[in-house]
């Protein structure tokens, strides 16, 4: 633009000399011609600059631009890095130590010396080290986050005011979950108020048309169905898969239930429209083989011919039950209760029997017989221990109880003790493992037991028909006792028995016997006069006043002998106590002997009286078993040798001598000696 | 169960063991006690003192830790199950075990009637530094009861060393349970002896 007007000044400037000259020539003054103006240039006028610049980000007053730099690499990066959501990628659960997929492949792993980072095997403070450990890790990984977001741009920290993103998704779901709420709200209670409408509205007809309409018959019988099955699962244990009810006839409380054999299932029955009975509307199907009647009959008996056939029991009715188990007659009714009552007994006793036969065979010591489903194994001596599983028909009516009550009973509660036992128990002081160790055993190491009492307070585990036999063979041992107890205090009547069960257990008991002389008590004062029998799973021991303990095994004999013994040893200490005691003057004992043994080595206490006057002296020989023996003889003493002279023994006819009891004769005999020259 | 007379003795293992034999014993099984001590750190050196855990393979479950102080009744005195062992691993920072100055006496039981006899060789690291023996009479748990019967064994068997009798054994005051923490009390006092010797 400036050009151009310079060059229109100029040209201009040149027009008006032009003009001048022409008009009026000076005289003298010479110009050349100007030179002819430049031609006007065509076209459009262009400016060139750089078009890179940095944006201004402001101007300052001073005339000071600031540029904007631009990004870097980094800061590129950076800004790219804060807009990922970091916790949906990675997830809250992954640790934060650096995976092997991470690592490159040629880096070597360094094994970092373990001591500070294991986790110790056992003890109180494994838990405690694991939470540490965790929290360790925690606490690394805020640091880490704290170091990112100071040291770099990849992290910025949040205010506390800054919106985050998941609040507005969860307002968002619990938007939608209250609204569905409320709808699924409505449709249950609309639901509810249907089923009680239409139960109202049965109500109503059954009081208007008197209860016999289809509609409310069907009704009734429903009722009557959930009643039954709630009944029902009071007692047994009821489940329902789909269509499908059926329950559980085991008996175990520890272990697998619901196995298939043993599932019995309960459909409703067909009633017919007018049928009013009292019969229970459920229909139970038992399994086939446990429709019928068991009993368990436990007995000892003895091997010998007069015993007849031990395996059958005579009844031939039962031997169908046998081969073929099935329940014939359909058309009689057995109610649930008693059918899977039934049912249930057949599977315990079936079970126990088993049990019992396989304990049998691993007895290698004892013989057994299996046969019939009679099991029959050898007690001790000639007894045997008979188990019978008897069948029945699956019908209502008594059964009568065969074998022994006792033993059937027994057998029973160590079955169903065993089932109710926990073999398992978990350490109650600290969350320890569980132990088999029984409870005696837990103090063993405070206590500082020795390796003998570990052992012998660790229970060992006895069979179930090895503690069957304990106690059969105790209970017949003390029934055995018991009857030569009694025989022997009806034989003996002087002195008088009576015996006291002091302790009765399933495994050992014990015996007292008194023995006592009528009217003579005053006399006797306190003299012991009490002998213990012990009896223990295979064994009487009689224990007498003196303290000799007379191992008797299982004889009946000997046992017999035992107490007759020990009634002969009373009768030694009564007479030499009478002999004191009764009398001013009294008689003395020159010689007692209990222990003493008789020609044949047979046990024979004996006693020699003196009376008072040294001139009678009286021989007492008890034999077992036998009356007393009683001699007297002259009591003479030599002068020359100052010994008593041996003269001839006189035996006395015990049975003539006068008074009932030993003492009365004892009494009266003493009183003639006494002042006898 | 048991009263036990532990001793140290000049013979050598087989010499009394050969003299058990003479005498009618029977070897039963081997045996082991080990006296551990337990040193404090140094900053805790004040307040925790040091201590001796022992175990004895006659009671295999139990773990007896004793403070040694002036006598038997002042010293505090524990019997714990094995477990005892690990808890004190977790206090390491309070105190250490000291392997070094560990004792252990390894050898073989003898039965005799009612007395089990155990001799055993007392080793601290690979040093041999002596021989216990321990006479352990089974059937009393009173000591008042069966002291002069021990004090004859001991003299029929170790003459010379009858009249250095235990402590326990010359307490006059009654009729009390022996308990196995006085056999492991007569331990750490040999067990402190023999340490000191070379």
């Amino acid at each position: 633009m400036s050009r151009c007007k310079i060059f229109i000044l100029v040209s201009l400037i040149l027009k008006k000399q032009n003009e001048r000259s022409a008009m009026n020539p000076m005289p003298g003054v010479s110009f050349t011609a100007p030179p002819p103006p430049p031609p006007i240039p065509q076209g459009v006028e262009l400016v060139l600059e750089a078009s890179d610049q940095w944006k201004i980000q402001e101007i300052g007053y001073d005339g000071v631009e600031k540029y904007i730099k631009p990004e870097t690499f980094t800061d590129n990066v950076g800004k790219l890095a804060r807009k990922i959501d970091w916790m949906k990628i990675v997830g809250s659960d992954v640790p934060t130590n650096s995976t092997n997929e991470l690592d490159d492949e040629n880096v070597e792993k360094k094994t970092k010396p373990s001591e500070d980072l294991v986790v110790p095997e056992v003890g109180p403070w494994s838990f405690v080290a694991k939470q540490l450990h965790e929290s360790l890790q925690q606490l690394n990984v805020l640091l880490d986050n704290l170091n990112i977001a100071k040291n770099t741009d990849y992290m910025k920290p949040l205010t506390v005011l800054d919106p985050i993103s998941n609040f507005e998704t969860n307002a968002e779901m619990i938007n939608i979950g209250k609204g569905t709420q409320w709808i699924w709200k409505r449709r249950a209670i609309q639901e509810a108020a249907s089923v009680l409408e239409n139960a109202g509205k049965q109500r109503q007809r059954a009081a208007s048309s008197l209860g016999l309409s289809d509609e409310y018959m069907s009704h009734m019988q429903r009722t009557q169905f959930f009643e039954e099955l709630k009944e029902m699962r009071d007692f047994w244990r009821v489940r329902k898969t789909g269509d499908r009810i059926y329950g559980d006839l085991s008996y175990n409380i520890f272990g697998t239930k619901y196995e298939t054999h043993t599932l019995f299932d309960i459909n409703r029955r067909n009633v017919g429209k007018n049928e009013t009975s009292n019969e229970s509307i459920l229909e139970v199907s038992v399994p086939k083989d446990l429709t019928r009647r068991t009993m368990l009959n436990v007995s000892i008996i003895k091997d010998e011919v007069q015993s007849g056939n031990m395996y059958s029991s005579g009844n031939d009715e039962h031997e169908i039950y046998l081969k073929n188990c099935g329940v014939k007659e359909k058309d009689k009714f057995v109610h649930w209760k008693d059918a899977l009552k039934w049912a249930q007994n057949t599977l315990f006793c079936r079970d126990t029997f088993n049990n019992l036969c396989k304990d049998a065979i691993k007895l290698r010591n004892r013989l057994s017989v299996i046969r019939d489903n009679v099991l029959l194994i050898s007690l001790f001596d000639d007894y045997l221990l008979r188990v019978e599983l008897k069948f029945y028909p699956f019908e209502k009516g008594e059964l009568e109880e065969e074998g022994d009550k006792y033993l059937n009973r027994i057998l029973r509660e160590l079955v169903v003790s065993f089932e109710c036992t926990k073999f398992l128990r978990p350490q109650m002081f600290t969350s320890s493992a569980i132990t088999h160790l029984p409870e005696s055993l837990d103090m063993r190491g405070s206590m500082a037991y020795s390796a003998d009492e570990i052992k012998i307070k660790a229970i060992k585990p006895k069979t179930l028909l090895e503690r069957l036999l304990d106690m059969a063979g105790h209970y017949h041992l003390v029934n055995l006792t018991g009857k030569i107890v009694e025989k022997c205090a009806s034989q003996t009547r002087d002195p008088c028995l009576t015996h006291r069960w002091v302790q009765s257990g399933r495994k050992l008991s014990k015996l007292t016997v008194y023995m006592s002389s009528k009217d003579y008590e005053p006399v006797l004062g306190s003299m012991r006069n009490a002998f213990n029998v012990d009896v223990t799973t295979d064994c009487v021991i009689v224990e007498s006043k003196e303290g000799v303990k007379m191992i008797c095994h299982r004889d009946p004999e000997q046992i017999m002998y035992s107490f007759n013994y020990c009634v002969c040893t009373y009768s030694i200490s009564l007479i030499s106590l009478l002999a004191k005691n009764m009398w001013t003057t009294p008689f003395h004992t020159l010689h007692a002997n209990i222990h003493a043994l008789d020609d044949e080595g047979k046990p024979a206490p004996n006693l020699i009286l003196c009376n008072q006057d040294a001139t009678q002296s009286v021989l007492f020989v008890f034999r077992v078993g036998k009356e007393p023996e009683i001699r007297i003889r002259k009591f003479v003493v030599n002068d020359a040798t100052m010994k008593p002279e041996e003269h001839k023994w006189r035996k006395l006819n015990y049975e003539k001598l006068a008074g009932s009891t030993l003492c009365r004769k004892v009494d009266v005999l003493l009183a003639f000696l006494r002042d006898a020259p | 169960m048991g009263i036990s007379w532990v001793l140290e003795v000049d013979q050598s293992v087989k010499s009394v063991e050969r003299l058990l034999e003479t005498n009618g014993a029977e070897k039963i099984g081997p045996f082991t006690v080990d006296v551990t001590p337990y040193i404090p750190t140094a900053q805790h050196s004040i307040d925790i003192p040091q201590n001796y855990v022992v175990h004895h393979t006659k009671f295999p479950q139990t773990t007896f830790s004793i403070i040694p102080g002036e006598n038997f009744k002042k010293s505090p005195k524990a019997v714990c199950d094995r477990g005892f062992d690990l808890i004190l691993s977790k206090m390491r920072n309070g105190t250490t075990p000291d392997l070094h100055g560990k004792i252990e006496i390894s050898g073989g039981e003898y039965r005799l009637e009612d007395f089990v006899v155990r001799v055993g060789t007392a080793v601290q690291g690979t040093t041999v530094k002596g021989i216990v023996v321990e006479v352990d009479f089974e059937p009393c748990a009173v000591v008042a009861q069966c002291k002069e019967l021990m004090t004859e064994f001991i003299k029929t068997i170790f003459a010379k060393y009858a009249d250095n009798r235990p402590d326990i054994f010359n307490s006059n005051e009654g009729p009390q349970n022996y308990t196995p923490l006085d056999t492991m009390w007569q331990y750490v006092t040999i067990v402190s002896k023999l340490r000191k010797k070379t």
